[in-house]
């Protein structure tokens, strides 16, 4: 019998590294072995049509004596600090509303939406409402007594027209999340506590969002991982203008490797930015302690 | 049962991993066609409709070749050049391609493009010495030898609206040019008569070709190998004049343009008097019916200052080639008087370079088609400096973007090109 158990055991096992090589394959050729690369390369001078030489530091040197990262960091910086409060906040008040709501699927369906579509369509759909002439958004200014604006061509508005499209953009699919989450929270508890004299407030501060923290922080560290990388909306609307004032560290790798084929320091400024999301992400687990609940 | 399901799968997997295998560079003799003529693989980007003009260029060829036959590949992205990078760096690169501006200069430093000097010194036919314009040889010429040849040439022109400037009653841009006094302070008169009328009066593009039109006299030269020569009276003169003339709204930035507006469709509205761009805009602007007519871009002060951006795109070959005498003789068909006729059959979109051909510029619309020549013989290429260092073009409108928002004025501006200029060209 035992030898029967663990001959099932080695069988089970071994279909089970079949079924995930493929994947694993993957993963490895498409995932590792690139950032592997790309910490080799930079170390080199490559423009892509010869063979590397390799330079050692020279290009993390002239990457921090120049004045572009400087200016990437800081409008990445701008965008995330506002996209990933704002996202998480308004994602998990849309998910407390739907989890009230009859129709939950199809609400569902229609806010998640805009991540099923690609980010060209969304940009030219954003350019229309963004146009000062025409665009719905300068006419529901003018409708409300407002001041309208050139919101893509105002180096002061540009990025928190952006951040409004990433946010609208991004809304859905952690709506989703959090919603699966709140359904999660068991009701005897909330029951439990308004029998003990809670109100909705109390009980949403003190259990609902308790239970739903693995989420909030799965939510806020993919939100994090995002707004560092956000390329597609800057890059469609305004190609990192007026006067470099979208210009993110995910459009500086793109200018510095596809426009100056400089692949070796565009490498160089991507590792640097891997550092930063991993501090960011091990801070953030490091605080999660504090305050994630994994008992529930 | 399920031993066997797992078996079949990871068959199943081999079998595909295998067929995602590349293929081996072809060697001369894989190159040869059964009736001993060899082939040459040409790759080009374009649109549908271009690629169609290409192909036909290509037919003519093959159907005159006794010696090679072409093989055209099509590429309709924006992602040429990464395409050839991925060619070139697996060996698979064509023999032939174009080259766009953006990744010549790194391409002839990368050595992967054929020194083709002797093939055109020697040429007697088809294409020749004396049918490449000397700026385009100086432009495509790197480390003391010619890489490339142009396929054609696009110099620009203002375009202006005739019935507009008619109704308005302005004086035509014409009627300056024949009386030699085109000049940027008659052309900052014609636009505040055009703005007064309630017209824009010239949409202006942030690219390297309208930004130093306004900032050079024929034969000057921003940039001298690893020098910058661009802090200088001339040059702060254009620039304060494109500062002024956009805060007074005579000239309308192209980047202040409302979502679904250009240069193009505002010209073909008649909301603008006038527009600067090549001879690309002509099947279009023929097509919509405007009524029109071209001249040079104004000049500083005399006629014989006048220059104008000139657009060309080298046809380069590939220095790992087998078959480079093959390839020549394609390259001097297709960039000589037959290929560019073919290409430019009918109306054409561009200006040929190589004399002879000034039928098919001259004939039909617009009247003062001669404007197209003339830029073509006054004008001046991208330059050499900004094809080796591929970022100094982006950073050079970076600072002029700064003073289109306001956030420096024209000599700051001068300034921080010249300091921009300086440190790239000294890498």
């Amino acid at each position: 019998m035992k030898k029967k158990k663990s001959k099932l055991n080695r069988d089970r096992a071994i279909a089970g590294v079949f079924f995930s090589l493929p994947q694993a394959i993957s993963l490895f050729f498409l995932g590792i072995l690139p950032i592997c690369t790309a910490f080799i390369l930079s170390m080199f001078d490559w423009n892509g049509f010869r063979a590397p030489v390799f330079v050692g530091l020279d290009n993390f040197k002239y990457i921090f004596g120049h004045d572009d990262l400087g200016i990437a960091f800081k409008n990445t910086l701008y965008y995330t600090l506002i996209y990933v409060p704002l996202n998480i906040v308004l994602s998990l008040l849309l998910a407390i509303l739907l989890n009230k709501a009859k129709g939950k699927l199809f609400y569902r369906a229609v806010f998640f939406l805009p991540q099923v579509v690609t980010s060209v369509a969304i940009a030219v759909i954003w350019c229309w409402i963004f146009q000062p002439q025409y665009g719905i958004l300068n006419v529901i200014c003018q409708f409300l007594g407002l001041e309208t604006h050139e919101w893509l061509r105002d180096p002061s508005r540009v990025m928190p027209a952006i951040i409004a499209m990433s946010v609208w953009w991004g809304l859905g699919y952690n709506t989703v999340l959090f919603l699966a989450s709140l359904q999660n929270v068991p009701k005897t508890y909330l029951e439990a506590a308004e029998i003990d004299g809670c109100n909705k407030w109390e009980q949403f501060l003190h259990i609902t969002l308790p239970m739903i923290s693995p989420t909030t922080l799965l939510v806020t560290i993919t939100s994090l991982i995002n707004s560092f990388q956000v390329f597609d909306q800057c890059y469609l609307l305004t190609n990192g203008g007026p006067a470099k004032r979208t210009y993110t560290m995910a459009i500086y790798i793109y200018d510095t490797a596809f426009k100056q084929f400089k692949l070796g320091r565009a490498s160089a400024i991507s590792l640097i930015m891997f550092v930063v999301i991993v501090i960011v992400s091990v801070i953030q687990f490091i605080i999660s302690e504090k305050w994630v609940n994994y008992d529930a | 049962m399920k031993k066997i399901l797992t078996v079949l799968l990871s068959l199943l997997m081999v079998l595909c991993l295998a067929a995602c295998g590349s293929n081996t560079p072809a060697t001369e003799d894989e190159t040869t066609e059964g009736d001993g003529k060899v082939t040459v693989r040409f790759m080009v980007n374009g649109s549908a409709a271009e690629l169609a003009l290409y192909q036909k260029a290509v037919d003519a060829f093959n159907a005159q070749s006794e010696t090679t036959v072409v093989e055209m590949i099509g590429d309709s992205g924006d992602d040429f050049a990464a395409v050839l990078m991925t060619q070139l760096s697996t060996n698979e690169a064509p023999d032939v391609f174009y080259s766009d501006e953006s990744s010549f200069g790194e391409l002839c430093k990368s050595d992967v493009l054929l020194d083709i000097t002797d093939y055109l010194a020697n040429s007697t036919e088809n294409l020749t010495k004396a049918g490449v314009p000397a700026n385009a040889i100086e432009s495509f010429t790197y480390d003391g030898g010619l890489r490339g040849v142009p396929v054609d040439a696009n110099p620009e022109v203002i375009y202006f609206n005739k019935t507009l400037f008619n109704e308005l009653g302005i004086k035509l841009p014409t009627e300056y040019v024949a009386e030699g006094t085109w000049t940027l302070e008659t052309f900052q008169e014609v636009m505040t008569q055009l703005k007064d009328a309630g017209k824009y009066p010239f949409v202006w593009e942030n690219w390297w070709g309208p930004i130093y039109s306004f900032l050079i006299n024929k034969g000057d030269k921003l940039f001298d190998n690893t020098t910058a020569q661009i802090d200088t009276p001339r040059v702060n003169y254009g620039m304060s004049f494109i500062e002024n003339n956009v805060k007074n709204g005579n000239i309308v930035w192209a980047g202040t343009l409302e979502s679904g507006e250009s240069a193009d469709s505002l010209f073909i509205a008649g909301d603008t008097g006038m527009v600067y761009a090549g001879r690309w805009c002509l099947p279009d602007y023929v097509d919509a019916g405007v009524d029109f007519d071209t001249v040079i871009f104004p000049y500083y002060e005399t006629a014989d200052q006048a220059t104008n951006t000139v657009c060309s795109t080298p046809m380069v070959i590939n220095s790992a080639t087998a078959n480079p005498d093959n390839c020549w003789e394609f390259v001097s068909f297709y960039c000589g008087p037959e290929g560019q006729r073919v290409r430019m059959d009918g109306q054409g979109n561009a200006v040929p370079t190589v004399p002879g051909l000034e039928d098919i510029v001259l004939t039909g619309t617009p009247e003062n088609a001669q404007a197209y020549l003339d830029a073509l013989n006054n004008g001046f290429y991208y330059s050499r400096e900004e094809m080796l260092h591929p970022g100094l073009s982006d950073a050079m409108n970076a600072e002029i973007e700064k003073m289109l928002v306001g956030d420096q004025d024209a000599a700051a501006t001068v300034a921080a090109m010249q300091a921009v200029a300086t440190e790239l060209l000294g890498e």
